[in-house]
């Protein structure tokens, strides 16, 4: 067994020839031998993208189809560091012509502006296959053939369940069986997988070769590749054929024994005399009838998980000050489509601030199928004081194994937030329960309340309109009233000044009759009084505020000259004098009646000069 | 002169009529007051829309719904009832008060765009009476004026002419003010009309459908202006001056 292992290795390095320039490697990779007349692939590899490719020219050999060119992406994650790695092949198919050893020269790439040339490679091309010189047993006609028969290779697919829910998860094996002793197989298709999610679960390293008995024959049996799918929508979904090439020692004598099969898978002993052919092998398209979810019971926060799950949640402090973060930590795991779970939305307090969850995935490729833990982080960030409740968090799946929903569900959580609650701004005390800082809203109304209809406004109101109609109408009434009255005492003083003259000339007239009489004192008083009445009447100063003073300011604004005002103060002056002098020391009577009468004529003739003036 | 009686005595009937469709509100006001002393919330509340479905309304019967409302812990509702005692009367000042203290509950309150200082003096000037007391303010006003104007000409002596006519100059001005005030009022309660949201999150659309993309999200409390209406739909602008569709059911006019 260990022999085995140790040839297959030795030829598959000796088959490779790297070149590394920098850090680039293009390599080329042939079979070491081939017969005359068969067909083999030549594959440059390449980790980098080349801008160009020129593949050298195949003297030796015929071209059958080429360049095929395919790439791949992977990305690693090692202790948080990523690495990515590309690699392009470019890939041909030859027929080998004539026996010999045959270089194939180096082909050139161009990477990034520079130019690379992998290694030539080598092929020995051994003689044609021929008919086989030894006669087979007849037990085992198919060793002796040319070629492997159905019977010596084949591929069996095995589902784990073929009527799957949509969402469950299947495991589809591949498993080359054979009696002959296979080199290599290469994966040359891979299955199309319409409809349905896969992932690669094949164990890495070399696959675990068993024994099996179909038909009576026993076979040696490896699983070359592992998947699990999921299947994303009910109906039947068709997984396509899987191509395999397989490099297949065949023995150019019969030197089987029944005991030696251990030895032979891989080629049998080193000393045997075989040659290599390739040979195509095919599994057979599957068909998979997914059946759909059952409606009945199907829970409002389902999600398409389907599998077998568990939920675990935790926080990470119960209590904490106002505007402190906690973490709450939700698990969820188990066995399923679990990449594709998500949590239904859930509602905090308000008071929280939560933050978008950070998603993490713990998720493993088992022979089982996929299991592991997707864990989703929320920060919590108290703005408030108070005990907050954060409800139950609650995953629905179906398990297809009880045909039935089932949720998973952790918690509820009462969160303590403790602190100065000024610090928590915003947000007052416990909205939630109903205690708002009760004490420091104002009390209600109590008193009597004045109610108006309702919708109602005053303002444009016909009352509005009728009570600011109040005070202009009085206003109206009372500017009529107060003209009327203006006039009225208006035309007292008019009156008063027309009387003027006639009430002069009549007391000048009675003053004269007094002159006759002789009757000096009342004269003068007669005199004075005709005086002082003409100017009170005509200039309209009240007898009360009648003074020398008044009298001059009066002459004065009603522009009669100064002169005028002169003598009717030494008029009145004289009168006065008179009035109380000693008998003969005053003016003759009938001159100062004259004066009088000059003077009062003057004014009148003044007053009714300025008043044509104006 | 006798015409002069009628809007007198048009007034005292007015009064009236209030005063005898008053004795049930009045009566309800004092049983709601009580239920709302012995805590039970909703009993009060109950009390106090009856007394709305009698087609009256007042000042303190919203403040004091508010404040139920508050005690019931929809702030949604509580901030519409005090800003509808508001509306009534623009300087109560319990309202005012505890309106502040609600708003304190909404949360990511929207900020309000500021506003130059003359135009904020002018806002606050105008909001401090409603347009009814600005109306009444205008009739004392223009009163006060007429009597000034009258005592101004009966009176003879100089400095007391001089005083009527100052005082006459000042009321006419006041009266000038406290009309362009009233009207604003009365403008701003026609036709600026607002809305409290009343739902917990309230997610804004950019189209007056379910299927509109979502711009951002107000929360129970917020204050908006109604800009537009569309069937069920109204288009809102936000204090921060943001603009989107809502559907009616989701908000409260004021």
């Amino acid at each position: 067994m260990m022999s085995t292992l140790v040839y297959m290795i030795c030829w598959m390095l000796l088959g490779h020839a790297t070149v590394l320039a920098g850090d680039i490697s293009f390599q080329v990779s042939t079979p070491q031998s081939v017969a005359e007349g068969e067909r083999f692939r030549v594959t440059w590899t390449l980790d980098a993208r080349p801008d160009d490719f020129s593949a050298p020219s195949f003297e030796d050999f015929r071209m059958i189809s080429g360049p095929s060119t395919s790439s791949s992406t992977s990305t690693q994650i090692i202790n948080n560091q990523v690495t990515t790695t590309v690699s392009y092949s470019f890939t041909f198919v030859l027929e080998a012509l004539e026996q010999g050893t045959f270089t194939i020269p180096p082909a050139t790439a161009v990477v990034d502006g520079q130019e690379y040339a992998s290694d030539p490679g080598r092929v020995e091309v051994s003689d044609a296959p021929a008919t086989p010189a030894q006669p087979h047993e007849p037990r085992e006609p198919d060793t002796a053939q040319t070629r492997p028969g159905p019977d010596d290779i084949f591929i069996r697919t095995e589902i784990s369940n073929t009527n799957p829910f949509r969402g469950e998860q299947v495991i589809v094996s591949y498993k080359l069986y054979t009696r002959l002793s296979v080199q290599r197989y290469n994966i040359e298709r891979l299955p199309g997988f319409q409809g349905l999610w896969t992932e690669n679960i094949t164990p890495s390293g070399q696959p675990v070769i068993s024994q099996e008995e179909v038909n009576g024959q026993i076979y040696r049996v490896a699983e070359i590749r592992r998947m699990a799918v999921f299947p994303q929508r009910s109906g039947d979904i068709v997984i396509d054929a899987m191509d395999v090439e397989t490099q297949v020692s065949m023995p150019t004598e019969d030197r089987r024994r029944p005991g030696s099969i251990f030895d032979d898978f891989f080629g049998g002993s080193p000393f045997d005399r075989h040659r290599t052919i390739s040979h195509h092998v095919r599994a057979e398209p599957v068909v998979l009838n997914v059946q759909p979810l059952p409606a009945e019971g199907q829970p409002d926060d389902f999600t398409g998980l389907v599998g077998q799950f568990e939920l675990e949640a935790s926080l990470d402090s119960r209590s904490m000050d106002v505007n402190d973060a906690a973490t709450l930590q939700i698990t969820l795991s188990g066995e399923g489509n679990i990449r594709m779970a998500e949590l239904p939305e859930f509602s905090f307090p308000q008071q929280l601030d939560v933050f978008d969850p950070q998603v993490a995935d713990d998720i493993h490729a088992a022979r089982s199928g996929m299991h592991g833990s997707m864990i989703f982080d929320y920060v919590i960030i108290a703005r408030a004081t108070g005990t907050f409740d954060i409800p139950a968090i609650r995953v629905s799946y179906f398990d297809p194994e009880r045909r039935a929903y089932r949720t998973a569900s952790s918690g509820p959580f009462s969160l303590q937030v403790e602190g100065d609650p000024a610090v928590a701004g915003a947000y007052p005390d416990g909205i939630m329960e109903g205690r708002w800082m009760a004490e420091d809203i104002r009390f209600i109304h109590t008193g009597s309340v004045s109610w108006q209809q309702a919708g109602e406004v005053f303002y444009r109101s016909t009352r509005f309109f009728l009570l600011a109609a109040i005070p202009i109408l009085l206003l109206v009434i009372f500017l009529v009233f107060w003209n009327k009255h203006r006039q009225e005492t208006a035309d007292i003083h008019g009156m008063r000044m027309k009387k003027a003259r006639k009430v002069a000339v009549k007391r000048l007239k009675h003053a004269k009759r007094l002159l006759r009489e002789n009757r000096k004192e009342a004269f003068f008083e007669e005199i004075f009084r005709a005086l002082w009445g003409y100017v009170s009447d005509r200039l309209d100063i009240p007898v009360s505020r009648l003074n020398k003073e008044n009298v001059a300011s009066a002459f004065d604004s009603r522009q009669i000259p100064s002169g005028l005002a002169t003598r009717f103060l030494d008029g009145l002056h004289e009168c006065e004098y008179a009035r109380f002098a000693p008998a003969g020391d005053e003016s003759p009577m009938d001159t100062v009646y004259n004066k009088a009468l000059d003077t009062i004529v003057a004014i009148e003739k003044e007053l009714r000069k300025n008043t044509l003036v104006r | 002169m006798r015409w002069l009686n009628l809007p007198v005595l048009w007034f005292l009937l007015m009064l009236c009529v209030v005063s005898s469709r008053a004795q049930s509100p009045d009566s309800l006001m004092e049983q709601a007051n009580l239920a709302y002393m012995d805590e039970s919330w909703n009993e009060a509340m109950d009390m106090y829309e009856t007394i709305l479905q009698m087609e009256v309304e007042s000042a303190p019967l919203y403040y004091n719904m508010g404040n139920t409302a508050y005690q019931l812990g929809e702030l949604g509702r509580a901030i519409l009832y005090y800003e509808r005692a508001l509306r009534l009367n623009p300087s109560y000042e319990p309202a005012l008060h505890n309106l502040e203290l609600a708003r304190n509950g909404i949360i990511n309150p929207i900020e309000s765009i500021p506003v130059l200082f003359y135009q904020r003096w002018h806002e606050n000037f105008i909001a401090l009476f409603s347009a009814d007391m600005w109306a009444i303010a205008l009739i004392i006003g223009l009163a006060l004026c007429v009597i000034s104007i009258a005592l101004f000409l009966l009176k003879q002596i100089i400095w007391q002419k001089k005083l009527f006519l100052t005082l006459a100059a000042s009321f006419l001005l006041i009266t000038l003010i406290a009309a362009y005030a009233a009207q604003r009022q009365y403008h701003r309660l026609k036709h600026k009309q607002e809305v409290i949201v009343m739902e917990e999150v309230l997610t804004v659309r950019s189209a007056p459908a379910g299927r509109g993309t979502e711009l951002f999200r107000v929360y129970e409390g917020t204050k908006a202006e109604i800009i537009h209406r569309m069937d069920s739909w109204k288009e809102l602008r936000f204090a921060d001056g943001n603009v989107g569709w809502v559907d009616a059911a989701d908000v409260a006019q004021i």
